[in-house]
């Protein structure tokens, strides 16, 4: 993207106003059962400007990115705040401030590969597949890249140019046993782009092994039984739940309009050994999968400590949210596309490490659940969750048995947490995750293993 | 440039560094999104958007690319971009583009925005809100938009299609001092502004509805029996049994049941599902598919007997079948003669389940889902909402086993789903 010079466009005067020039570019191939059924590339680029007056918003936005468009589009989000003002006036507000001028820019720093050398791989991967296994009924091997680049101005003093790539290898294999279709897949990759991840196929050979293993032990799947049971979560499933059941909660947005998280302010929401945080950017020393140093409002991002020891803490804010309940900014306002306004959206959202040992929670378990991958989740502003489970295996005696049939998880994510016996001490994050919540953004998700209480849907 | 000028050079110039086959789609979209934020106009955005798809065959290979520049050397660059992609791809005699047809051009909606209007029925719909569910906590946005499609091939096949239309959207819950009900939301695409949100489908019922949500109850006890599915849900339901079985995905994957099926009795014979693009009460029609035909009014699966497969020009080729009515957009199923109410009095023991939380069903059709903003039914009677309650069922068995389906129905502007009752459906609590 070619950099404008948006600090001579900015206007003086107004009570607020962010401009923004962003390029969304992304990479799609992939291989269904050895056909090259995707070779695509894709870009979007353009302007937008977001001003604040009178306690309305005006946004306009075009993909022309010239001065002069950009021109254009102030005067028409001007004239937007300036309609909705007519009905909705509440005067001068001051939006609050924490403004940070940077640059983190992620491309990799290895020599670049062409398109055809990806192909390769992917081709690699495929052939390795349905040699090892050809009894499998169909296999899709794709690869992801998706690369956000933005430049942000704002008129209180934030000034950002980040581009964040995220490069992911997908693995889907099916198999048909008893005329029945069996599919199981896994995800692989996390932050930066095609190089920092992948080159030499044979790497992931045993991880195409553990996939394909994983598949063969759902033949002798079982029913999971319905009804409450002690299990274990692993991390997978941990950062889900951080993300959907709990994050959503305390986004600043749903507590204003009502979420149950409103109530729980500085109050046990967990058992204690539970500190759950939206890490901004660095966890333990290492970049997360989603790094956000300054927000899309221009304001510095701070890790969002939201459980601390069982209790809540805090909530995610932008500015206005941040405004009307009158607490600190914490960085977390985001937009997907270069026409999009930003809303308070979760960064890289993680439990905290324990000291336990996922074999010693295994163990532990007389009678219930080892879950290890998840399919989807989705929540509610009562903190009820709802979860696909991909893979899990019944616990019995403390010894993993047969594994159990696709099935679902549900339950009252603040009450769950209350039933959180063990944390495991290993970290593990989930870097493929999109969140829609008005757009599709990336976000990362992370955890170590949690013991709980968890309703099962089964027979 | 002008639009049409870009694509025909485009076309021209991928043909002339070795394509032997070139589709082109190009959009051009304005949106005006009007925002109710924290229950008060909040925001207005403007959006200009635009994208140029190019896709090309050599030697039987494909590759495609997308940008939202015009400007010639954008344009160069991306021509260059897919010449070089598609010679890395592998060949399959499956990919093709769509033959010559004659060129159309269709236009659709109201021609301008009427703002003032928008805004005259956000305030409307802020102040019924304030008068009637004042326990109600809301987001919602209205918005016109207006696109122009432009396909192109190298078979000579030239589609226009310009379309506009509003789109209202909102998301709600409840909240009476610490009780709170789970949220939920409704929305659609209409032609005009002549009525009330609140009284375009059930808007207004279902504010009502989430009212009294904020007291639930658990079931009596875990059980099998009937539930009626609200159109929303019937529509998801149906949407994944269509994909997984009968569209490009299930076949393409091996995973469908019914890959040889067409002729036969595959589901219930109250089923009638149809693909109506030029239905008139629909206000977002697609006139031309995805993959370059004009678009068909078809029975996808009439009184239970699949008549097409809803698959793309790849798709049919790699497994072997005609394309007959491609990818559909459009979906309507035909309603019932019962009113919901009566509906409802034919249940001894069951839910009526207005909205579902669930991920992608199993390949087998398998799956399970938290019940919503649902209530328990007794003796023919709504009894209460319920509380914390999951739903196992089969996709296949639900669709094989409707026992009624009802004379209502919801017009998201895109598509139209009836209340749907089925049966054998096992309910359970926490």
């Amino acid at each position: 993207m070619k950099k404008m010079s948006l600090t001579s466009l900015l206007p003086a005067g107004v009570e607020y106003v962010e401009l923004k020039q962003q390029e969304n570019r992304s990479q799609n191939l992939a291989y269904l059962n050895g056909t090259l059924v995707a070779n695509s590339n894709s870009s979007s680029g353009g302007i937008m400007s977001r001003t604040f007056s009178g306690g309305v918003w005006g946004l306009a936005s075009s993909a022309d990115m010239s001065d002069a468009s950009m021109q254009q589009v102030m005067k028409k989000a001007l004239s937007n705040a300036a309609l909705l003002s007519k009905s909705v006036n509440k005067g001068r507000l001051i939006l609050p401030k924490a403004p940070a001028k940077g640059e983190y820019l992620f491309f990799t720093k290895k020599k670049q590969v062409a398109t055809a050398e990806k192909i390769d791989f992917l081709s690699a991967l495929d052939n390795y597949t349905i040699t090892k296994y050809p009894e499998l009924s169909t296999r899709q091997i794709a690869f992801v890249q998706d690369e956000m680049e933005k430049y942000i101005i704002t008129t209180d003093g934030g000034e950002m140019h980040t581009m964040t790539p995220r490069s992911i290898l997908v693995i889907v294999l099916m198999v048909i046993h008893n005329g029945e279709p069996l599919t199981h897949y896994d995800v692989f990759g996390g932050l930066g782009q095609f190089e920092d991840h992948f080159g030499d196929p044979a790497a992931y050979y045993p991880i195409i092994d553990k996939v394909y293993n994983e598949l063969m032990d759902k033949k002798d799947a079982v029913f999971a039984r319905g009804g409450t049971f002690e299990c274990v979560l692993d991390a997978k499933l941990a950062g889900i739940l951080s993300h959907e059941a709990i994050g959503h909660t305390t986004e600043a947005d749903f507590v204003i309009n009502g979420s149950i998280a409103g109530e729980y302010l500085n109050q046990p929401v967990a058992n204690d050994i539970v500190t759950l945080i939206d890490i901004a950017h660095t966890w333990d020393g290492k970049t997360c999968p989603v790094p956000v140093y300054i927000d899309d409002e221009g304001t510095k991002a701070e890790d969002c400590v939201i459980i601390e020891n069982g209790i809540l803490k805090r909530y995610m804010h932008n500015k206005e949210s941040a405004l009307r309940l009158g607490h600190s900014l914490t960085g977390n306002a985001r937009a997907y596309a270069y026409s999009d306004e930003p809303l308070i959206r979760m960064r890289n959202t993680m439990i905290v490490p324990g000291k336990d040992k996922l074999k010693d929670m295994i163990a532990s378990i007389e009678n219930g659940y080892y879950l290890v991958t998840s399919s989807n989740g989705q929540a509610d502003a009562t903190s009820e969750f709802m979860f696909g489970v991909g893979l899990g295996y019944e616990v019995k005696n403390g010894k993993i048995g047969k594994a159990i049939k696709e099935t679902s998880i549900s339950g009252v994510a603040f009450d769950l947490l209350k039933t959180v016996t063990m944390i495991s001490d290993d970290m593990n994050w989930t870097a493929a995750g999109m969140c829609g919540k008005k757009q599709m953004i990336p976000v990362g998700m992370g955890g170590p293993a949690i013991k709980c209480k968890v309703n099962m849907g089964g027979k | 440039m002008d639009k049409r000028i870009v694509m025909k050079n485009t076309l021209a110039a991928l043909l002339e560094k070795g394509a032997d086959k070139v589709s082109l789609w190009l959009i051009n979209r304005t949106t005006e999104e009007f925002n109710i934020v924290y229950k008060e106009l909040n925001l207005l955005r403007t959006v200009e958007s635009q994208s140029f798809s190019l896709s090309v065959i050599k030697d039987q290979k494909q590759a495609s690319t997308r940008l939202n520049q015009f400007d010639e050397a954008s344009v160069a660059d991306a021509i260059n971009e897919v010449m070089t992609a598609v010679e890395s791809s592998n060949a399959d005699p499956a990919f093709d583009i769509s033959p010559k047809q004659v060129p159309q051009v269709f236009t659709d909606g109201p021609a301008q925005m009427e703002a003032d209007k928008i805004v005259f029925r956000l305030n409307e719909f802020t102040k019924t809100m304030k008068q009637n569910f004042p326990n109600v906590f809301y987001d919602a946005s209205l918005s016109f938009n207006k696109s122009t499609n432009y396909y192109l091939n190298s078979n000579g096949v030239d589609f226009e299609e310009t379309g506009a239309s509003y789109s209202f959207m909102t998301m709600f819950t409840a909240k009476i001092g610490k009780k709170m009900s789970s949220f939920n939301y409704t929305g659609f695409d209409i032609a005009n502004l002549d009525l009330p949100m609140m009284e375009i489908n059930s808007t207004r019922e279902m504010m009502r509805q989430i009212t009294e949500q904020t007291e639930t109850k658990a079931i009596p006890q875990n059980f099998t029996g009937d539930v009626i599915l609200a159109p929303f849900v019937s529509g998801e339901l149906l949407g994944s049994l269509i994909s997984q079985q009968f569209g490009s995905s299930g076949l393409l994957t091996n995973s469908s049941r019914f890959p040889d099926h067409v002729g036969q009795q595959i589901l219930d014979a109250k089923l009638s599902v149809y693909n109506k693009p030029f239905d008139p009460r629909l206000a977002n029609r697609s006139n031309v598919t995805f993959d370059g035909y004009i678009a068909k009014e078809a029975a996808i699966i009439e009184h239970g007997v699949l008549n097409h497969y809803p698959i793309g020009l790849f798709a049919a080729n790699k497994v072997g079948k005609t394309r007959t009515i491609g990818d559909v957009e459009n979906i309507v199923v035909e309603s019932g003669a019962t009113p919901l109410a009566d509906l409802i009095k034919k249940v001894d023991e069951g839910v009526l389940c207005m909205r579902a939380s669930f991920g992608q069903p199993n390949a087998n059709g398998d799956m399970s889902a938290v019940l919503k903003n649902s209530y328990f039914i007794k003796d023919g009677k709504i009894q209460y909402p319920i509380s914390e309650s999951m739903m196992s069922l089969n996709l296949i068995e639900i669709f094989n086993t409707i026992k009624d389906i009802s004379y209502e129905t919801f017009n998201t502007g895109s598509s139209i789903f009836p209340y749907m009752m089925v049966g054998g459906v096992a309910i359970s609590r926490k």
